[in-house]
């Protein structure tokens, strides 16, 4: 347990380093970063753990975010309330989606997730008393906590990155205990996890829970970041890019979302740039990293450092094992 | 009533469509056992290449024809070396390379035929007829008649056609089928033939009664797989017509009597709604 707080102090201290080097632009581009971290986490809890596909994170994100949103500015209420608020909204919604269809596996679950991630970019779109339609909700107060008003980057970079961090080690621990091992078990056979005894409809719906609480926590900070909620921000294409991310990350490990979120934060940049061939290379992409790299770039160090083991391996022949 | 009517219409031709997107998903679904996601796209590359070969100054029968081949050809390609080629991998991979395929599908249509909607032709030199108070495109007669010819040679390929019998009994038990001597990825590669022919035919059939456009093709995937579970719990031919009939006067109804910016919320929550009291389809058995 100890190396995995070592490799987090090292990756805390290069990013406070890094916010006193950073322009502004490049400090934004790192705070997007670290609410795509929290996104991804709950992602990786529900691919990896329970290896279901979920195609309607967004809709997570939009619940968290929409939620605050609207209190904020219709009704005044302090933001840090409002998140609070929106955080809850998006565990009860997963809670009620859970209960309705995690009794669905494999195929029908990705498509029924689709189906809510389509609903949801409608009512967006389509519900302008509520979410403001196409033009979205504007106005969005900063985070105020105390007298602490989270207005310039600087200050938000530090609170974001405080609290991927925070949600990180959470969802250490949780792949770590008996709550993860369930999961995994219920990941690899069903049928046996149900055998020995654990409640696979409860565990499966307290990690969509878990996986709503991330999206939506992400999602809320987001429109509080940009003072501003856009249908735009959850659609459809952000659920395939987080999955996607989380894939090119590694899915079956919590550091791949370190890699996964930049992936995520640039891809659509470098979409921008591609045009019309976008598409193409979109799916490309689809096709080929699923077919060849399943395990992500986690999964790439992983049979790197076993190579280089294996060679190391090879000169001492009494067989010692390097690993520690 | 002749609202009605004229609503019903409308569904019907519709619907007559989903049917066939849905029946692809069926047969896909059935001999490779993953969720066709490009199915909807099928329809957009039949369309957009008959436009094609019309510019190049074909008769639209024989430009019709040579389109539905090419895109079978592509379609065929592509998923061979994809989808079929990994289909032992974990479904979550086969679910995302699905998904790329259509995105790919897209993108090659972006590219080649451009952003912007494109007109086709009618069939025939009159546009609507009139029966008593309605008012009938003749494009819609000729999409349910093409369908109703499509269904009629279907049905004759998987009862009689000793390649349909085949398929009919990969799906039903792909070990068995396999030693009784059919050879499965020839039979995975039909299917996806099958769907592919299947719905770039209906998709020339459909495409005068609107806009071509590169990116509707989702939204067919859709319905057609809303069709699809409804009909028959993704696993029955003839129930995935008739959810396609089903679908379509729900998204008609919907559109005439609520608002179209809803039509899709009605029709997901329909699905969601279904997959979980009756996940074998209407037809099929609970």
């Amino acid at each position: 347990m100890r190396k995995h707080y070592v490799a987090l102090l090292v990756i805390a201290v290069i990013l406070a380093v890094l916010s006193f080097v950073l322009p502004i632009s490049e400090q934004r581009t790192l705070v997007f970063i670290a609410l795509f971290v929290l996104t991804l986490i709950g992602q990786v809890i529900f691919l990896g753990y329970t290896g279901q596909i979920l195609l309607c994170q967004a809709t997570f994100m939009a619940i968290g975010g929409y939620g605050t949103a609207i209190i904020t500015v219709k009704y005044g209420v302090p933001s840090i309330v409002g998140i609070l608020f929106g955080v809850v909204l998006g565990i009860i919604f997963a809670y009620i989606i859970g209960m309705i269809i995690l009794r669905l596996r494999t195929f029908y679950l990705a498509i029924a997730t689709l189906a809510i991630a389509l609903i949801t970019d409608a009512l967006l779109k389509g519900w302008i008393s509520l979410t403001g339609g196409y033009s979205g909700i504007t106005g969005i107060p900063p985070i105020a906590i105390g007298g602490l008003v989270f207005e310039n980057v600087n200050l938000f970079y530090g609170l974001a990155w405080i609290i991927a961090f925070i949600g990180w080690l959470f969802a250490l621990h949780l792949g770590r205990s008996r709550f993860g091992r369930a999961l995994k078990t219920i990941k690899g056979n069903e049928m046996v996890a149900s055998s020995v005894g654990i409640n696979v409809t409860k565990y499966k719906v307290t990690a969509l829970m878990i996986t709503g609480a991330y999206a939506a926590l992400s999602g809320a900070l987001m429109v509080h970041f940009m003072g501003l909620a856009l249908p735009g921000f959850f659609s459809i294409e952000e659920s395939f890019l987080i999955i996607m991310a989380a894939i090119l990350g590694g899915a079956s490990s919590v550091y791949g979302v370190f890699l996964a979120a930049p992936v995520l934060e640039y891809l659509p940049d470098l979409f921008l740039k591609l045009g019309d061939y976008k598409l193409i290379i979109y799916g490309l992409l689809f096709v080929l990293v699923p077919m060849y790299f399943m395990d992500g770039l986690v999964g790439l160090v992983t049979r790197l450092a076993r190579r280089v083991h294996k060679i190391r391996l090879k000169n001492y022949p009494s067989g010692k094992t390097i690993a520690g | 009533m002749e609202v009605f009517g004229q609503i019903l219409i409308s569904g019907l031709s519709n619907g007559a469509i989903y049917g066939v997107i849905a029946f692809g998903f069926v047969v896909v679904f059935n001999v490779i056992g993953t969720l066709n996601f490009p199915q909807g796209m099928y329809l957009l590359l039949g369309a957009f290449f008959a436009l094609m070969f019309l510019e190049l100054g074909l008769p639209l029968p024989l430009a019709a024809i040579v389109a539905v081949i090419v895109v079978v050809i592509i379609v065929a390609l592509f998923t061979r070396f994809t989808a079929i080629h990994m289909r032992h991998k974990e479904f979550s991979a086969l679910v995302l390379v699905m998904c790329g395929l259509a995105f790919l599908y897209e993108g090659i249509m972006l590219l080649a035929f451009g952003f912007y909607p494109k007109p086709f032709p009618a069939f025939s030199e009159t546009i609507v007829v009139q029966l008593g108070e309605l008012f009938i495109a003749t494009q819609s007669i000729w999409v349910i008649g093409i369908t109703v010819v499509l269904g009629i040679a279907l049905w004759y390929f998987f009862n009689r056609h000793i390649y349909g019998k085949a398929m009919r009994a990969t799906s039903q038990n792909p070990v068995a089928a396999r030693l009784i001597g059919v050879n499965i990825k020839t039979m995975m590669t039909l299917s996806v033939i099958l769907s592919a022919g299947l719905g770039a035919t209906a998709g020339i059939a459909v495409a005068p009664l609107s806009y071509v456009i590169y990116n509707v093709g989702w939204m067919l995937t859709m319905r057609g797989f809303v069709a699809a579970v409804i009909g028959g719990g993704l696993t029955s031919y003839v129930g995935a017509f008739v959810g396609g009939l089903v679908v379509g006067i729900i998204e008609a109804v919907t559109i005439g009597y609520v608002t179209s910016m809803f039509k899709d919320v009605v029709l997901f929550g329909i699905l969601i709604v279904l997959l979980i009291l009756r996940p074998n389809g209407l037809l099929g058995k609970r």
